[in-house]
């Protein structure tokens, strides 16, 4: 496979062939790459790009994109391992870039960037560093990546793994995740849901989207849940190990995890609630404006 | 009264370092005494703020991201693609570095409330009208104000660019945040001491910032 590799850096790892048959070309650009290699890819509106972390040296990228697009790539000398590099591929518009697709394949330690108009792009084994921004779509992660950064306008984002640390971002999009060691979550309208998988230190915030949190606590685990107008459900263990704190300014709080009752505002306005259970190694900090809040057991 | 209290005496009373005798002497004073006992009251507010205030401040998580995207552009220059995209870059680079400095006042201001959480006096309904805030809450709404105005100038240079789809998104999730900020707004007006309200209110803020300046950074045509 080096051998491969090498033909390829030895043709200036850029080869963009012309299919014969469809109104599409072929994308194979391929190059040495060092283990942490730092890779972007820049496209406009694409129709699929998918990101995979393999065990070999080299990055690929392999697709198709309509006619007429533009390949641009900047590495460093053909026979030499890359620390980075840097891939673009301009479609000539929108309508006919969604007819592309693209396969990034690069070492599992790799920092991966990708920004990219709307597609859904779906990212798998790579254990290094990912920054993902997309507009609309989707963005799937697979695997635990040492570092997430996920934005998008409207693009939903769900994330498989746990990884050590995220900070994902959207304006409509849905954010689905299981936890992680430290994440972050912010949306205008979409809903955020974090269920399985250990937390160790959370925020999840929106401004009308409701809020799921069902994750465990790690010990000592520090989570804040945020709303103005959203709902939001928390799903703590029967007997979990946490202190809640809950208050709202003009909504109403659900208890059904502990004998506790919430208590109205001093003037009768909004709600508050402290609970808790075991030796509050974990904390939750609940603050909503005027949507409901709901916790139970799971 | 004209013999007041120094303020030493004052600042040694709030921080409990007068001895017994001298601290009942002040003690007694302040009992006839409006204008100092209100001194008193201010100081002790003050160091009460001081204590809750973070030991470390951390920009924010996009800061260096956004700058270090700011930087390699500008390595690369000469380039055709990279030159046609320098000024608005370098405006989202200036922009960030505004909405960064907001984001830490607004977090030492959101720091610095008192702990007291009262929830009296809630005002739900969305009050278009400006009401009058706290000065500390004045102060970061004027330092969000200018970050969204920077930031609307460039996404307005950058608007045909867009697909009207993207615009449209982005004009909804505007509305909303506006929409949730009046009523923090106009609830805080009624509660100005509600630390947990004035928490939303910046966070109204700091999400509604956050969508701009990601619709800044978008690529042409999405």
């Amino acid at each position: 496979m080096r051998l491969h590799w090498l033909a390829a850096a030895g043709t200036i790892a850029v080869t963009a062939a012309i299919a014969p048959l469809a109104a599409q070309q072929k994308v194979n650009v391929g190059h040495l790459a060092s283990p942490t290699v730092s890779v972007r890819l820049f496209t406009a509106a694409i129709g699929s790009v998918h990101v995979v972390g393999w065990e070999k040296d080299s990055i690929e990228l392999t697709g198709v994109v309509p006619n007429g697009s533009r390949v641009e790539t900047s590495g460093g000398p053909p026979l030499e391992a890359v620390k980075g590099m840097k891939m673009f591929v301009e479609t000539p518009t929108e309508l006919t870039g969604r007819e592309g697709q693209l396969v990034l394949k690069v070492p599992r330690g790799a920092r991966v960037w990708v920004k990219t108009g709307t597609t859904d792009m779906d990212v798998t084994g790579v254990t290094g560093g990912l920054d993902l921004n997309v507009v609309g779509g989707s963005i799937t992660v697979h695997g635990s990546s040492r570092e997430l950064r996920a934005e998008s306008m409207d693009a939903h984002v769900i994330v498989e793994g746990s990884p050590q640390w995220a900070r994902i971002k959207t304006a409509t999009g849905n954010i689905t995740m299981r936890g992680g060691m430290d994440i972050g979550a912010s949306t205008i309208s979409g809903t955020i849901r974090s269920s399985g998988g250990d937390v160790e230190r959370a925020k999840l915030e929106s401004t009308t989207g409701g809020i799921v949190f069902a994750s465990d606590l790690a010990r000592s685990a520090s989570v804040e849940l945020e709303s103005h107008s959203g709902t939001i459900e928390v799903e703590l263990l029967r007997r979990g190990d946490v202190e809640l704190d809950v208050a709202t300014i003009t909504g109403a709080i659900e208890n059904q995890w502990s004998k506790t009752r919430p208590v109205p505002g001093r003037e009768g306005r909004g709600m508050t609630l402290t609970t808790s259970w075991g030796m509050n190694s974990g904390h939750i900090t609940v603050r909503s404006f005027k949507g409901q809040v709901q916790v139970r057991s799971r | 009264m004209t013999d007041h209290l120094t303020f030493e005496q004052l600042c040694d009373l709030a921080d409990g370092a007068l001895d017994a005798g001298a601290a009942a002497v002040v003690r007694q004073h302040l009992t006839s005494c409006d204008e100092c006992a209100a001194q008193l009251r201010a100081l002790a507010a003050l160091g009460d703020a001081a204590a809750s205030l973070p030991l470390s401040v951390s920009p924010p998580d996009d800061l260096w991201v956004d700058i270090r995207g700011q930087l390699a552009p500008r390595a690369m220059a000469g380039r055709g693609r990279i030159t046609s995209w320098r000024l608005p870059q370098l405006a989202a680079a200036a922009v960030v570095i505004a909405v960064g400095s907001s984001a830490l006042t607004a977090l030492v201001i959101r720091g610095a409330q008192p702990h007291t959480q009262t929830r009296d006096r809630i005002v739900s309904s969305t009050i278009s009208v400006p009401t009058a805030l706290p000065a500390r809450l004045e102060s970061a709404e004027n330092g969000y104000t200018r970050s969204i105005n920077a930031l609307q100038l460039v996404l307005a240079d950058r608007r045909d660019s867009l697909a009207p789809s993207t615009v449209a998104t982005v004009e909804h999730s505007l509305r909303i945040a506006d929409s949730a900020i009046a009523e923090a707004r106009a609830a805080l007006a009624s509660d100005p001491a509600n630390a947990a309200l004035a928490a939303l209110f910046n966070s109204n803020y700091e999400r509604k910032i956050d969508v701009l300046r990601r619709a800044t950074e978008l690529a042409p045509r999405t």
